[in-house]
């Protein structure tokens, strides 16, 4: 905290700190600067109308503050006088801010400064705390700590001084307990930190692993390129942090429909209700619903068991990517999987995610299902709709994930994914009008991988008509599947185990396609060759022929050859 | 259980319809459950359904249902319910539900069971309904209404996940017979031929069997595709249904004993040949359990007069959907 000689530059943090109290009436008030080392912020202050006041605990800071005109005074943060301190410091004048900038995280309690700070202030509740604070999330440090790295340096997001170490989540935590909440934020981003390590794969962005990374980073949350968080705060009540945690099941079962099919949607539930194990809950997403009160009815007509265990959720527009994401929004689960309200399942579907989940965690558990024809029923009819065919295993007991680079094999009632990959980021693509489950797929195996549980616990019901599958053109599929491709490619993809031995005997394949072709290609235009040979054969005799038809010594011999051919005819007999 | 005052407080439609004269909706049902070491979770699970799919129903306006009673048999050989679970499960009951749990002490087969669990029974019909299922809320309601016409004396549910494939007829619900998983059955014609033939059909095939003999004596039976329940059954990674472990042995044997029993001699024959040169062993003990009891003279009477009901086609039931 002390001897630290940083200048005021506008592009810095300082000068972001700056900015955050642009707007603020600071005229005639003060602003006390917290560790304030060589005062960098005390001539665009005194700018701004206010009575800048700095405060540390290195004495010949203070002093040579005082010798250029700034009103400063030593304090330690961490003495237990620290209020009494301050109160004495600031007397009756109004306090318009506080600025706690690169201090809090070189004292061993920042709770007890910021305590301290609102107990000061008040008698103002208007005053403003504005904080610059390193960020310990920063990808580099990331990169750092993975390749066996902890490097304190003399100043930056390691120094050798910090004694706290502060993420977005962390710091929020922090202030919101002490009652203080965010109004502004101008985070001072530096994409290469001091921390950065040039040329090292690791942490260069342009090689796999140093994109892969990114790609982890940046779907955490968006503050792996954050230096310093830069923020305003206002005063509030504390916020007590959560003792207990809501009740949380293994899984959410994500129900997606548009109130249309009421009877399926009652057969989806059944199964649901008749499951062996109910550790879970049921997301009901509304999409595109007038009143979600016949589905509250529909679901009230079960027994409390299941219908306690369902909640409604609302969602106007978009595709049905919209509709999956509103659903994962609103999932508790350890883990999500998705039923659509036309599917069936077995009373051991969960069970068989949870015996997944229990033996490989973290992995995308994966099933397969049983395909049944079924078709809507013209009125008049006793029922609405009826199986028109057997259950056939048409889907890939096997998850490959090769295979599904090309071509969906799962259904979406056919995996459950941990519900932590939406806090990497993982989301449904919404531009996506279909295949948003194949997409999701994708990505979350490339980053999970998958166990393949074996059982079939599905039935997929395929419809004769009225269905999506029907609906959509094959132009809509095709389009939406080159989206999903190019999206792919933008970014590196992890490949799982065995993959190697897949895509040598797939090349194998393709080099011994191309050699059958090639050779057959050479046989058939050989065949051509001899055809034409043939062909001009033929036509050079037919020709000679004709031109012998048409000579006078053959129309001369044309009684001869009669003879002839009757003579021969005679000796036959 | 209740008073007729008390019960017309909780269901205020209770008591005020009137009902048309031609209208054959039984009043009183007894559900007839056996059961055979399920686990309580299960138990827990089918009653539960049940008891919300008859609230449902009796707070359906229009609907004259006066009583119900749950009949929970148990053929394990040790009790499946302490006292504190059948307490349980009757304090769960809403008014006009009895839950009754009787434990047989041996395993009498989901023929004799059902016979002893309807016998004297005084309801109206009788719904028969296996333990490893979830009524869905509105199956008793639609049951109920599907015996609405005199003529019509079963109706079974439409099984989920695997959906039965038994041809019915799509706008009367007429089929060949009915699934004893879930069958609403009037009384008088239960026991008019004599419930189920719980000496040749003791646990398989018995519906079937039922059905036919229920039909020969004038009855319609039918299928209802809206009352749904759930039956747990389990597939196979061919997409099949997944057998249980006495089904393959004693469902064959009762194929064959119905055949017998409806003068299908050639069917016979041309099964035992199949099963002489495919069988597993399984299917071979159980053809030479047949073969051991036509010997001994141990299968039924033929049926006469039996060729209109008796629907074999390629070795099924009746016609298939699929």
């Amino acid at each position: 905290m002390s001897g630290y000689q940083f200048d005021f530059t506008e592009h810095g943090p300082y000068g972001a700190a700056m900015r955050l109290l642009r707007d603020s009436d600071l005229r005639g008030k003060v602003v006390l600067d917290l560790g304030c080392g060589a005062a960098a912020v005390a001539a665009p202050l005194t700018g701004l109308g206010a009575t800048y006041v700095g405060l540390d605990v290195d004495e010949d800071a203070v002093t040579k503050a005082t010798e250029r005109g700034i009103e400063a005074h030593a304090i330690d943060l961490t003495a237990d006088s620290l209020l009494a301190d301050l109160r004495a410091v600031v007397g009756e004048r109004p306090v318009a801010a506080v600025l706690c900038l690169d201090v809090l995280e070189h004292v061993t309690e920042p709770s007890q400064v910021l305590a301290a700070v609102t107990e000061l202030t008040t008698v103002n509740p208007e005053a403003e705390l504005v904080v610059s604070i390193p960020n310990v999330g920063h990808l580099d440090i990331a990169a750092r700590v993975l390749v066996g790295h902890w490097d304190v340096t003399e100043s930056g997001l390691l120094d050798r001084t910090h004694l706290r170490f502060f993420t977005d989540r962390s710091l929020s935590e922090l202030m919101n307990a002490a009652g203080w909440y965010e109004a502004a934020r101008e985070d001072f981003r530096l994409p290469e930190s001091d921390q950065h390590w040039a040329g090292h794969p690791v942490f260069e962005r342009g090689t796999n692993i140093g994109a892969l990374l990114e790609l982890v980073r940046a779907g955490a949350d968006e503050h792996g390129t954050v230096n310093q968080f830069v923020r305003r705060y206002h005063r509030g009540l504390p916020r007590r942090r959560e003792q207990q945690l809501p009740e949380q099941p293994f899984a959410t079962v994500v129900v997606r429909t548009t109130g249309t099919r009421p009877d399926t949607l009652t057969d989806v539930l059944c199964c649901l209700a008749a499951q062996t194990t109910l550790d879970f809950e049921v997301v009901l997403v509304a999409h595109d619903v007038d009143s979600t009160v016949p589905l509250q009815q529909l679901v009230d007509q079960f027994e409390g068991n299941i219908a306690r265990r369902v909640r409604i959720v609302p969602c106007t527009g978009g595709t049905r990517a919209h509709a999956a994401n509103a659903g994962l929004d609103a999932a508790r689960g350890d883990y999500v999987v998705f039923l659509d309200d036309d599917d069936l399942v077995t009373a051991n579907w969960v069970e068989n995610i949870r015996d997944g989940a229990q033996t490989h965690p973290g992995m995308v558990v994966r099933w397969f299902a049983a395909e049944q024809r079924r078709v809507w029923l013209e009125p008049g009819k006793r029922a609405k709709h009826a199986a028109v065919g057997p259950l056939t295993a048409t889907y890939a007991t096997e998850f490959d994930f090769l295979r599904h680079l090309r071509q969906n094999e799962t259904p979406f009632h056919c995996f459950a994914f941990p519900r932590v990959l939406a806090t990497l980021g993982m989301r449904f693509t919404e531009n996506l009008t279909v295949c948003e489950d194949w997409d999701f797929l994708v990505r979350a195996a490339s980053l999970c991988g998958v166990f393949d549980t074996g059982e079939m616990t599905s039935i997929y019901n395929k419809w004769g008509s009225k269905n999506s599958s029907d609906l959509i053109a094959t132009d809509e599929w095709q389009a939406m599947r080159t989206m999903i491709h190019v999206s792919m490619d933008a970014k590196p993809i992890l490949l799982p185990p065995g993959s190697v031995r897949g895509v040598d005997v797939l090349l194998a394949e393709l080099e011994e396609a191309r050699r059958t072709i090639s050779a057959q290609r050479a046989e058939l235009e050989a065949t051509r060759q001899s055809l034409n040979d043939y062909r001009e054969v033929a036509d050079n005799a037919h020709r000679a022929l004709a031109e012998l038809r048409s000579s006078t010594s053959w129309k001369a011999s044309a009684p001869i050859r009669a003879a002839g051919s009757l003579a021969r005819r005679i000796r036959n007999r | 259980m209740t008073d007729v005052a008390e019960q017309d407080r909780a269901h205020p439609s209770a008591g005020v319809t009137t009902r048309a004269a031609d209208d054959a909706t039984p009043t009183s049902v007894r559900v007839a459950i056996v059961a055979y070491a399920n686990p309580l979770d299960e138990l827990w699970r089918c009653v539960r359904a049940l008891l919300r799919s008859i609230d449902n129903a009796f707070e359906t306006p229009g609907v004259e249902l006066n009583a119900v009673t749950i009949d929970l048999g148990d053929c394990s050989p040790r009790r499946l319910l302490t006292n504190e679970d059948a307490a349980a499960l009757s304090a769960a009951c809403p008014s006009r539900v009895r839950f009754e749990y009787r434990w047989f002490g041996r395993n009498l087969g989901h023929s004799a069971g059902t016979n002893a669990l309807c016998d004297n029974a005084p309801e109206d019909a009788l719904l028969l309904l296996n333990p490893d299922t979830y009524a869905s809320p509105t199956l008793f309601l639609r049951m109920l209404r599907a015996l609405r016409d005199g003529d019509v004396v079963a109706v079974d549910a439409r099984q989920i996940p695997a959906e039965h494939p038994k041809h019915y007829d799509e706008v009367t619900g007429t089929t060949s017979w009915a699934s004893g998983a879930c069958m609403l059955v009037r009384t008088p014609h239960f026991r008019g031929v004599g419930g189920f033939d719980a000496d040749h059909f003791p646990s398989y095939v018995n519906d079937v069997d039922l059905s036919w003999r229920l039909r020969l004596a004038g009855g319609r039976i039918v299928h209802e595709p809206t009352a749904v329940v759930f039956h747990d059954k389990r597939l196979t990674v061919e997409g099949g249904v997944r057998p249980t472990s006495s089904e393959e042995y004693a469902g064959l044997l009762g194929r064959l004993v119905l055949l017998s029993k409806y003068g299908k001699d050639d069917d016979i024959a041309d099964l035992l040949d199949y099963l002489e040169e495919h069988g597993t062993t399984t299917q071979a003990s159980a053809a030479e359990e047949f073969r051991r009891r036509r010997a001994s003279g141990a299968l039924p009477e033929t049926v006469a007069g039996a060729d209109h009901v008796a629907e074999f086609t390629e070795g099924e039931y009746g016609r298939r959907r699929f």
